[in-house]
């Protein structure tokens, strides 16, 4: 069988239509984490294995919001094989239609299209044709999700009698064993019917028929138990190696975490740091007059010339003023006499009697000499008077313009503050470059952080699992020292219950062999016989299965182990409670290898499903060969040079394998992603890219996952 | 007497209602908290802050453009005396731009200081002068910035935009 093409239509992030076409041997699809892989894988399961049910969750989000007002639409995943070259088609879909209220799901179908020898196609149950050319339990062993689920033998996982049942032929004996052992039931009970019959040793045969009933209860109880503690225990063992195993990585992620939390803090100081506030600062930091010197200078030569003009015309003015002041004095050419001489009472006197006694002439009143002695003595009561300084004439009677010249001084003496503010915001950029340079590489180093966690995530059970196991460790370390003990006491137990047992049945055989007819216990002893060989015969079978498995896993082991590991896998058969089962592991010279890295384990695990595919196509009945095998995530452990040793050595094999991976996809100095130059030297039959569109992170709607053919 | 500076510094200047887009886009009327100023496109504090930049801006490019006649005016009600006034949390007080929009004015003015303190300019006449000044000056820088976003699509989303057209003055 060959898968030619895998169709998506508007399933989950695969808006519209998204067809891979296949090729024979190893396919390769490669996409970062959340760039639709799982999807992908999530698709083909949903093909195998999805009901009508709960359907909403797999539209494309981007689809549905271009059609919110009503119109209909398809979401399927088909898959076209070809089996004995005939062309066998699968589809399973459902129609949309959107409304602004909900969404409405119908017309869910699952429909096959089958060519027959003769050319012609036929259509059919979905289901009854992917039974023919997939059947269930190879299917079981086709697909797998990240490296846990490699482990198919692992406890809990009916894995093993599935397999028996579906390849080896042990199951044949199955009906014989069971038909074995209704035959020699049979001819035991008519043997002891026998003995009862006879009167001699009836007493004594029921006493011990009933003591070994006894026993028997006893002791199964007991197996029953110690069953029930060899399950716990072997499951909580299996636990502990897990938790033991993801220790490591629980540890690395809470560096990683611890790392993150430092980048943000260093992210959010930087941020910080920048300055951002610039239109701001263009007047808190006065960047505002960086180019202000040139009008300062203007100011101050205005000021200046003002200044200069303001002092010419005072001095002009004052000037004038002193010249015509001086001009009434030289006009009056005459000196007079001093004030208050004559005096008061002389003048007084002569004013009194009209005569001027200085020149003895008469002064009558209003005559010159009269009004001029009147004038002297007014104005020697004046003179006495306490004086009025005289009103100076100003030419500047305002003064509104003081404060420009101190301005003037005053800033002119601050113009070193204008000249800083250039080389200052060179300064405040050259720091932002700086700043937004870190703030680059931090961001960088951020994203490498966050996507190794991605991987830890991946290789791991997820983030919540990893806590739950260390909170369950120390209560499983506990319950294993408890289990341990009462196994102890319960073999011991055991052991005595069937040693009684033993000489209880030999004393009561003892009495058969005397008492029974002769036919009886020979036939009896016969179908004892019979019995023994279908079940050792089985045995052999289910053996010479194991053999086949270890032979051929260990085949593929030694070619795919690019590790120096020498050792050796081992399928252990081992019985508990629910019957016989497998335990898969290591060995290396010294014994059991206990504690296998990730890698190996997987490598481990590959090789065994490799080993099962293989004996599969070889045994098939339906007669349809080799079946493709497909792989989400399955080297996550295995670092990019592992990793590919492993893709060219499956690329070998000429099996048809689709293998999902993050590696190979890298960034470039823009932080775009790129395919690395080693997937130049992994050998492929075809490989895909698998990219989102650019998207609103809060925006569902936003998302698409392109596929790019290499 | 007041002195020309406190007669000035009482008033308040005016701009051309074309303009009342480029302040409440960029401006913010009332209290904001600065570090949210530029994230919402409001580059500018209070509304004062943009009429000063746009007075430097059309001072250092020497755009003085002078209103059209029967232009319809307007301002934001804040008299100079308050511009620079420290009113938020995380600004300088910057009070020190009245000296200087008031020595610029002076300087591109025609107006005689000798004139003035003799009586021969009456004081009212002087501060409208200096206000034209300051107005003409303005309406230059408010028209660099409103051509630069006739021209340019979104010229002013980062919150360096109006620093480096400033820069760009010399």
């Amino acid at each position: 069988m060959k898968i030619e093409s895998i169709t998506l239509e508007n399933f989950q992030c695969y808006y519209d239509l998204n067809q891979f076409v296949f090729e024979r041997g190893l396919n390769i699809i490669l996409g970062d984490n959340g760039e639709g892989k799982t999807k992908f894988y999530e698709a083909i399961h949903w093909l195998f294995n999805g009901d009508r049910f709960n359907l909403d969750p797999l539209i494309s989000k981007k689809k549905l919001k271009e059609n919110y007002n009503g119109d209909k639409f398809m979401v399927s995943v088909s898959m076209t094989v070809t089996v004995d070259n005939l062309q066998q088609k699968l589809k399973k879909s459902f129609k949309v239609e959107s409304g602004t209220q909900k969404i409405k799901t119908e017309s869910f179908e699952f429909i096959g299209m089958s060519e027959n020898d003769i050319g012609e196609r036929e259509k059919m149950d979905g289901d009854k044709l992917l039974d023919y050319i997939f059947p269930p339990q190879i299917r079981r062993y086709s697909m797998f999700k990240g490296e846990a689920e490699l482990d198919i033998f692992k406890s809990g996982e009916q894995a093993l009698s599935n397999l028996v049942k579906s390849f080896s032929n042990a199951s044949h004996y199955d009906e014989f064993c069971k038909y074995g052992d209704y035959l020699r039931n049979e001819a035991e009970k008519a043997v002891n019917k026998d003995v009862k019959l006879s009167s001699k040793s009836k007493r004594q045969f029921q006493l011990l028929e009933s003591a070994i009933d006894k026993k028997k209860n006893e002791l199964s109880s007991r197996e029953e138990q110690f069953k029930i503690n060899d399950t716990n225990l072997i499951k909580i063992k299996e636990d502990l190696k897990e938790a033991d195993k993801y220790f490591n990585n629980a540890k690395h992620l809470k560096t990683l975490k611890e790392r993150i939390k430092r980048i943000n803090e260093s992210i959010s100081k930087t941020q910080s740091r920048i300055v951002s506030d610039y239109t701001t600062r263009i007047f808190d930091d006065k960047w505002i007059l960086m180019f202000f010197e040139k009008i300062q200078k203007e100011f101050n030569e205005k000021i200046k010339n003002e200044d200069l003009l303001r002092r010419k015309e005072e001095k002009k003015f004052n000037m004038e003023q002193g010249a015509k002041e001086l001009s009434d004095k030289i006009l009056n050419k005459i000196t007079p006499l001093p004030l208050g001489v004559p005096s008061v009472s002389h003048m007084e006197e002569m004013l009194k009697e009209k005569i001027c006694k200085v020149c003895n002439r008469s002064a009558e009143e209003g005559s010159e000499a009269f009004t001029y002695m009147e004038k002297r003595l007014e104005d020697f009561k004046q003179s006495i008077k306490p004086k009025k300084e005289k009103q100076r004439e100003v030419l500047f009677k305002k003064n509104y313009t003081q404060k420009l010249f101190s301005l003037s001084d005053n800033y002119t003496k601050r113009l070193i503050d204008i000249r800083k503010i250039e080389p200052g915001l060179k300064d405040v950029f050259e720091f932002n470059e700086r700043k937004n340079q870190e703030l680059k590489e931090l961001e960088k180093s951020l994203e490498k952080e966050e996507r190794e966690i991605q991987k830890i995530i991946a290789k791991s059970k997820g983030e919540s699992e990893l806590v739950n196991i260390y909170e369950n460790v120390k209560a499983w370390n506990k319950q294993e020292l408890d289990i341990e003990k009462s196994k102890v006491r319960l073999e011991s137990e055991i052991n005595n219950l069937k040693r009684e047992l033993k000489e209880l049945v030999s004393e009561k055989e003892g009495i058969d062999s005397k008492e029974a007819k002769r036919f009886l216990i020979d036939t009896r002893d016969i179908l004892r016989d019979i019995e023994t060989i279908f079940q050792d015969t089985r045995e052999l079978k289910y053996d010479e299965f194991i053999d086949l498995i270890n032979f051929k896993s260990n085949e593929i082991f030694s070619t795919i182990n690019v590790d120096d590991f020498t050792g050796k896998i081992n399928l252990k058969k081992y019985s508990d409670s629910r019957g016989e089962q497998i335990k898969v592991e290591l060995l290396t010279a010294e014994g059991e290898y206990e504690n296998p890295n990730q890698s190996l384990e997987t490598t481990m695990h590959m090789s065994i499903l490799f080993a099962i595919s293989e004996i599969a196509s070889e045994i098939s009945s339906e007669g349809a060969g080799n079946y493709p095998m497909i792989f989400d995530a399955p080297t996550s452990s295995f670092g990019l040079k592992k990793t590919m040793d492993f893709l060219n050595l499956v690329h070998s094999t000429d099996k048809q394998r689709i293998i999902l991976t993050y590696e190979f996809v890298g960034r470039d100095a823009k932080g775009n992603q790129v395919i690395e130059e080693e997937f130049n030297s992994v050998k492929r039959s075809k490989a895909f890219w698998l990219r989102r569109d650019e998207f609103v992170k809060e925006d569902l709607s936003t998302i698409n996952t392109n596929v790019t053919t290499l | 007497m007041d002195s020309l500076f406190d007669a000035w510094k009482n008033k308040i200047p005016k701009y051309s209602v074309r303009f009342s887009d480029l302040f409440s886009s960029f401006a913010h009327k009332g209290a904001a908290s600065s570090q949210t100023v530029s994230s919402l496109g409001k580059h500018f504090d209070v509304q004062y802050e943009l009429y000063i930049y746009a007075f430097f801006l059309g001072l250092y490019n020497k755009e003085r453009l002078p209103f059209e006649q029967d232009e319809k005016k307007k301002d934001f009600s804040r008299e100079i005396m308050y511009w620079g006034s420290k009113s938020k949390v995380g600004r300088k007080d910057f009070t020190y731009i009245q000296d200087y929009i008031f020595m610029a004015s002076v300087s591109k003015s025609n107006l005689s200081l000798v004139a003035l303190d003799k009586g021969e300019v009456d004081i009212k006449d002087a501060v409208k002068e200096l206000l034209k000044v300051l107005e003409e000056y303005t309406n230059g820088g408010l028209t660099i910035i409103n051509e630069k976003m006739e021209d340019e699509l979104s010229p002013f989303l980062t919150s360096d935009s109006f620093l480096q057209l400033l820069l760009k003055s010399n």
